[in-house]
């Protein structure tokens, strides 16, 4: 993880932040439907 | 039944007798500070255990602020102290970071002991079924060794405290008072139900314990544990009074509007006069010709 | 934070926007964001004091005097839900806001508008839950574990609770997002991983935290939801279904919950003890695997919160033995505060009276936790007033302390000004006596056989409890006190230097203060020796 931060564009930072956090996101309703939908599944 | 468990268990529960020396209340004091060792082995070998694990703290608390307050006194600018630069020590570091393991091996030790003995429900002498309703208790006498029971009844709150705890009812809850098993007058407010749990003493009793309706828990400190009572599900568990006495308790898990008004007591009389006392339930639930009678509460003993 | 407080500063280029709306409800600036964060827990912790005021006014008696038993429920879950969602969780947020960006050197935070976002939805969110308080059936009075089947016996209250946590989830999940995405993409150059201050790590971690557990949380209510409205039986045992697994789901949301609620609070203490000892951190790597692990182990020790409902043997074991490892790391964070303190040039400004004691009671709080993670003690404890002195000794005396001690460390950063330092330690010490006498005797209250949530109980009971509402009543002071001292700060105080106190480090005070409306703008140089921890090899 050395220097991920060093571009000093700041539009490049601000796009690979908006990446970071499409992945989060996805990774939540992910996490929601995992949870929601296994108990549904195993009645 | 377990020859060396049981020599090494009674070894055990003399040293923590001698520890405590007769301090069993049946009902907690005012100004209570802690936990009561009970009346039964389990609830003594608990009660070890959390004195055990207090003491640990103490000691570890000690050390801890201890070292907090000399650095304070020591280490004040306005002493003119110097700081220091300094922020490593692999030495320092590799032991608090080892000995808390040692300790906690330590008190995990005796707790798993502990816990594997009061998991063992086999080879009782007998059977109680535990119901819990919004807001009674419900108990089912299921077997006394081979013998099958059909005794079952509901268990509530007496009506002096029912009354008493009515929203501005004017009464005064100190007055709510009873005998207890040795005949002096204890307050027994919100702790007292109609028809008392009677069970023999020095005997093996399996406990399985259900909800009716929501979860509630059945808890007597004295008894050392406490069971979640949950729709669909039955737990077990199990307990030995080693004394008679009357011992009170609560439902201990929210369960609606008067879950702080469903007590449990549990009264513990010697076995002759328990088999008499069942049988009398027995001869009546019989004679009703309904199994779910409740049972008639005068035949109940009372305090000899 | 107001215009006029940064008057002074007509140098820095001040381009805020003008009006209350464009300025707060359009806003995009993380301090006006972190702010608003922070006046919204404030509001939230004296709305469920007022809750616990009901709680503790009915107890300091026997007999029922004030409030039927049902309301006395609703009191006990609004309070949980009021003060853990929307005051603690909020206030760290807000600290979040306003200190990540200044502390690794960004403009903001990466994702504006959806920081404004994720504030706003939350008074809906409690205006959804506070609306219960007015229809008819009451509010939610199940107890804030909401567990079925008695959460569901409730009136309409059950929908608005379940939304309201749907909302808050939401707004928890994109606040997190948002710390997440700031901490790895907008570092200022130089700003490694590990030569982050403790506290921006204790987010990054927490956040990771809330974005595992929230989705569960609101996966777990919903099922909640449609049980109660849709006839369907996920917890229903009648239906087939079961009432212990929605606390299996509850509990893998709120364990990890607890840490949500203290590891920010950690990494607070963690950068306070080292400025007024005048000394690094001790074992500053340490401190941050030793969050790491706590974060770890707490996604794996939810069931002892559930040892009493019958588990079989070796679930219980497991349980006990993973929740035991947790007083590991822990000890390892409060001996590396201690011997940051051992050898330093210690000074006892109000933040640091602050850390000193959440310290000592945050400890007494992690010693009940040991003693409760002994299983066949546990029987004896569970759901009685030791629990619940034992979590308050966590929450109040863990999180809230850290709280006040952060507002108290950085308020000269936000507002240019000096707190009155009398009034402050009037204000320590008033707390610290009364917090003490509100929750220390309620150990004695569950060690003697006292279960919590009982609106009334046995006369045995009756002196503790005393005692515990006079200590309740003192607490009640002190919102009013902490206000009045911040309020005459911002009028009165003497104003402060960039680097409000002496031992500070850390690119935050390398800004004026009152910090500018934008700060590093551009990305700062990094000196390292500016950084608290800019030496990697600590």
């Amino acid at each position: 993880m050395k220097q991920t931060s060093a571009k000093t564009d700041s539009d490049q930072r601000r796009a690979a932040a908006r990446r970071t956090a499409w992945i989060v996101a996805i990774v939540a309703v992910a996490i929601y439907l995992l949870f929601f939908l296994s108990q549904g599944l195993s009645h | 039944m377990k020859a060396a468990g049981s020599m090494r268990s009674k070894l055990g529960l003399g040293l923590v007798l001698t520890a405590v020396a007769g301090a069993a209340h049946a009902l907690a004091e005012p100004w209570q500070l802690n936990m009561s060792p009970g009346v039964t082995q389990t609830s003594r070998e608990v009660y070890a255990l959390h004195m055990y694990g207090f003491y640990v703290c103490v000691v570890i608390g000690v050390l801890v602020f201890g070292a907090m307050i000399v650095a304070m006194f020591k280490f004040r600018k306005s002493k003119g102290a110097v700081p220091a630069t300094w922020s490593h020590n692999t030495v320092a570091e590799t032991i608090w970071t080892v000995v808390p393991i040692l300790i906690l091996v330590s008190l995990a030790w005796p707790a798993t002991s502990v816990m594997v003995k009061m998991a063992y429900t086999e080879k009782s002498d007998m059977t109680v079924k535990i119901t819990g309703y919004q807001w009674k208790w419900g108990y089912d006498y299921i077997n006394v060794g081979d013998k099958p029971y059909h005794v079952r009844f509901i268990s509530r709150l007496d009506t002096r405290s029912d009354k008493t705890r009515e929203l501005r009812s004017g009464l005064d809850p100190w007055a709510v008072k009873d005998k207890d098993y040795s005949g002096v007058e204890r307050n027994t407010y919100l702790l007292d139900v109609d028809h008392p749990l009677v069970l023999p003493t020095d005997t093996k009793i399996r406990f399985v314990v259900t909800g009716d309706d929501v979860i509630h828990a059945w808890w007597v400190p004295q008894l050392g544990w406490k069971q979640d009572a949950i729709p669909g599900i039955i737990n077990d568990d199990w307990t030995s009074i080693h004394e008679p006495g009357i011992y009170r308790g609560q439902c201990a898990e929210l369960c609606g509007q008067d879950h702080g008004f469903m007590p449990i007591v549990v009264k513990a009389v010697p076995k002759a006069e328990f088999t008499k006392w069942l049988d009398e339930q027995e001869a009546l639930a019989t004679k009703a010709n309904a199994p779910a009678a409740p049972a008639a509460a005068p035949a109940a003993p009372q305090a000899p | 934070m107001t215009t006029h407080a940064v008057a002074h500063h007509d140098d820095h280029h001040d381009d805020k926007p003008h009006g209350f709306l464009h300025r707060w409800v359009f806003s995009t600036n993380h301090k006006d964001i972190g702010t608003l964060y922070l006046v919204f827990s404030f509001i939230m912790v004296c709305v469920g004091a007022a809750f616990s005021g009901v709680i503790r006014t009915e107890l300091m008696k026997p007999g029922l005097q004030f409030v039927q038993p049902y309301f006395f429920n609703e009191m006990t879950t609004m309070h949980g839900l009021v003060m853990i969602f929307g005051a603690i969780m909020p206030s760290f947020v807000g600290l979040a806001n306003w200190m990540i960006p200044m502390m690794i050197g960004a403009p903001d935070m990466a994702l504006p508008r959806m920081n404004n976002w994720s504030f706003w939805i939350l008074p809906f969110a409690f205006f959804l839950l506070l609306s219960t308080l007015f229809i008819p059936g009451g509010a939610p009075a199940g107890g804030w574990t909401m567990y079925p089947p008695l959460s569901i016996q409730g009136g309409d209250s059950v929908a608005l609770m379940v939304f309201s946590i749907h909302l808050m989830g939401i707004s928890s999940i994109m606040g997190s997002i948002n710390i997440i995405a700031t901490i790895l993409n907008m570092r200022a150059p130089g700003m490694d991983l590990l030569k982050m201050p403790v506290f921006v790590w204790s987010w990054l971690i927490t956040a990771f935290l809330l974005i595992a557990v929230m989705p569960v949380l609101a996966g777990a209510v919903t099922m909640l939801l449609t049980d109660r409205y849709f006839g369907t039986s996920f917890f229903n045992a009648a239906g087939g279904g079961d009432p212990v697994m929605y606390q299996h789901i509850f509990w893998f949301f709120g364990h990890p919950e607890v840490y949500i609620m203290i590891l920010p609070a950690f990494g607070i203490i963690s950068e306070i003890i080292p400025t007024f000892s005048r000394k690094p951190l001790f074992g500053y790597q340490a401190m941050v695997y030793a969050l790491a692990s706590i974060a770890f182990l707490s996604f794996i020790v939810w069931g002892h919160h559930m040892f009493t409902v019958g588990m079989p043997l070796g679930g219980e074991l497991y349980f006990m033995y993973a929740t035991m490892l947790i007083a590991i790391p822990t000890g390892v964070k409060v001996f590396n505060w201690v011997s940051t303190m051992w050898g330093g040039s210690l000074t006892f400004e109000a933040p640091m009276l602050w850390a000193i004691s959440f310290v000592v009671l945050f400890t007494i709080g992690g010693f009940s936790g040991v003693m409760l993670a002994l299983v066949p003690a546990d029987f004896q404890y569970q759901d009685t007033y030791f629990v619940v002195a034992h979590f308050h000794y966590v929450l109040v005396t863990g999180a809230l302390f850290a709280i006040i001690a952060a507002i108290y460390y950085w308020w000269p950063k936000w507002t240019g000004r000096m707190y009155n330092e009398t009034w402050a330690k009037v204000h320590f010490w008033w707390t610290m006596v009364f917090v003490n006498v509100l929750f220390f005797p309620q150990h004695f209250l569950g060690l003697a056989g006292m279960p919590r949530r009982i609106p009334d109980y046995n006369v045995a009971f009756a002196d503790w409890n005393f005692v515990s509402t006079i200590g309740a009543y003192g607490m009640y002071l002190t919102p009013f006190m902490f206000f009045f001292i911040l309020w005459h700060s911002k009028k009165h105080g003497a104003p402060a230097a960039a680097r409000s106190w002496e031992g500070a480090h850390g690119l935050e005070w390398t800004v004026p203060s009152p910090a500018p409306f934008h700060t590093f703008a551009t990305p700062p140089v990094i000196h390292d020796e500016d950084l608290a921890h800019g030496d990697v090899s600590h």
